[in-house]
């Protein structure tokens, strides 16, 4: 039942996606974007809805809370450190690779703020280690160099948001 | 430092004037201008009969160049088609390992990690989602059956790439199934052109490959179908072919992509 709830949420964020694509909002094209829609939903459902039962509402509205304040206060901060930085005349940067660990489990929390931390200016993430559980993050600015430090500066904050999320 | 500052400007008004003394002579010559205001004799042909209903050589599409591929010269691209076909044949013919024992298939795990592998999962919907839009509205913007098929070969090529050959063949998408879909396609698009000629045979004059009516011909695909929510313009046959288009592109590529990774991920093993 959750499974089949699942699956007809995700058809219609397919069909959103076709509609938007096509660009015509007639009955017809709504009607041709919901069966394109579920029948793509109902092909890939069994990769991508890995916990159709941690379906909630809940997550749906954090997920939304989260990606207004990452793309405005934080997305805004860290280009305003990275603009200070490229219009000073300080030249002595001293970047660093650091190893930031992670907690989360999911793949998708993982990836995530993975992605996280590659879109906000400043820090990118050249590799990761799905054994040992740790992101290796190239960091324009390090203040510390220690696996703590860089967990609490780069990764704690996308990583306690988007483990409501996924989680 | 002064001198190169006045070497720079004078690069650059150097660079500055040749660009708008081309401009100017371009101009002059009304080269900027040829040919736009005026078409050639089968441009014109073209331009004016196929998009326009009240002309009796209409094909009731707006999309020209679809119109011309199916319609003016369809059986030009069923040919096309087919020597897609064959080559996907000869591809398979050399490379396939159906019936064989021990097929080395990848899993993908050498070489990708799981940020690759999560959001190629992702974007691979959206890219089926997207080839879909552009093969059914080929015959009213540009795309068509071809090019949407071969923008969802994009999915298949991401899928091989994280996740290796494995992944693929498990769900469902196997050598003996994709040339199979591939064939049915092609078959399908040969027997839509085909029914005008039935229609010859017992009613009155028809074309191979023939859309809708012709002066001298009542033979006709339904080419705008009144439903209760609306009418749907389908261009006659091209829909149609489109759709099959769509699908032999699809299932033929990918499988001579499958093939290809699978010869890849053998490596130098015999």
């Amino acid at each position: 039942m959750r499974k089949a709830v699942s699956i007809i949420i995700y058809g219609l964020l397919m069909a959103i996606v076709y509609l938007v694509y096509t660009g015509v909002f007639s009955l017809v094209e709504i009607i041709l974007s919901i069966a394109i829609g579920l029948i793509v939903a109902y092909i890939f459902a069994g990769d991508i809805i890995t916990y159709p039962s941690k379906f909630s509402l809940s997550r749906i509205y954090h997920a939304i809370a989260y990606l207004i304040k990452y793309f405005t206060v934080i997305e805004a901060r860290a280009h305003w450190s990275v603009m200070k930085i490229i219009l000073s005349r300080n030249t002595s940067l001293k970047p660093a690779i650091v190893r930031v660990p992670f907690k989360a489990n999911n793949p998708y929390t993982i990836v995530f703020v993975a992605n996280s931390i590659t879109n906000t200016p400043g820090t990118v993430v050249v590799d990761m280690d799905e054994n040992k559980k740790a992101y290796y993050v190239h960091w324009l600015t390090p203040t510390s160099l220690t696996d703590d430090d860089a967990y609490r500066n780069i990764s704690l904050e996308f990583e306690k948001h988007l483990t409501k999320v996924f989680e | 430092m002064r001198r190169s500052k006045s070497f720079l400007a004078i690069c650059l008004i150097t660079a500055i004037s040749i660009v708008l003394i081309l401009a100017f002579l371009l101009n002059i010559s009304g080269l900027t201008t040829y040919g736009v205001n005026e078409l050639t004799g089968l441009a014109k042909l073209f331009v004016l009969n196929i998009p326009d209903p009240t002309k009796p050589w209409s094909s009731h599409a707006f999309e020209i160049v679809t119109a011309i591929l199916w319609d003016q010269r369809g059986l030009d691209t069923y040919f096309e088609t087919s020597v897609l076909f064959l080559a996907i044949v000869a591809s398979v013919a050399l490379l396939s390992y159906y019936g064989r024992r021990h097929v080395h298939e990848g899993t993908g795990d050498g070489y990708t990690t799981m940020i690759v592998k999560v959001v190629t999962k992702l974007v691979v919907p959206i890219i089926a989602v997207v080839s879909a839009s552009i093969a059914i509205h080929g015959h009213l913007t540009p795309g068509g059956g071809f090019q949407g098929g071969s923008v969802f070969v994009v999915a298949p090529v991401l899928m091989l790439l994280a996740y290796g050959s494995r992944f693929l063949s498990s769900r469902g998408f196997n050598e003996l199934r994709l040339l199979a879909i591939r064939a049915l396609s092609v078959t399908l698009i040969f027997v839509v052109g085909l029914l005008p000629v039935l229609y010859l045979l017992t009613h009155g004059t028809a074309y191979l490959f023939q859309n809708t009516y012709k002066p001298d011909s009542a033979f006709t695909y339904p080419y705008l179908i009144p439903t209760p929510i609306g009418m749907i313009l389908t261009a006659g046959s091209i829909m149609i072919y489109n759709i099959l288009e769509f699908f032999a592109v699809a299932a033929g590529f990918t499988l001579a992509i499958l093939l290809l990774t699978r010869e890849f991920e053998r490596g130098d093993k015999k």
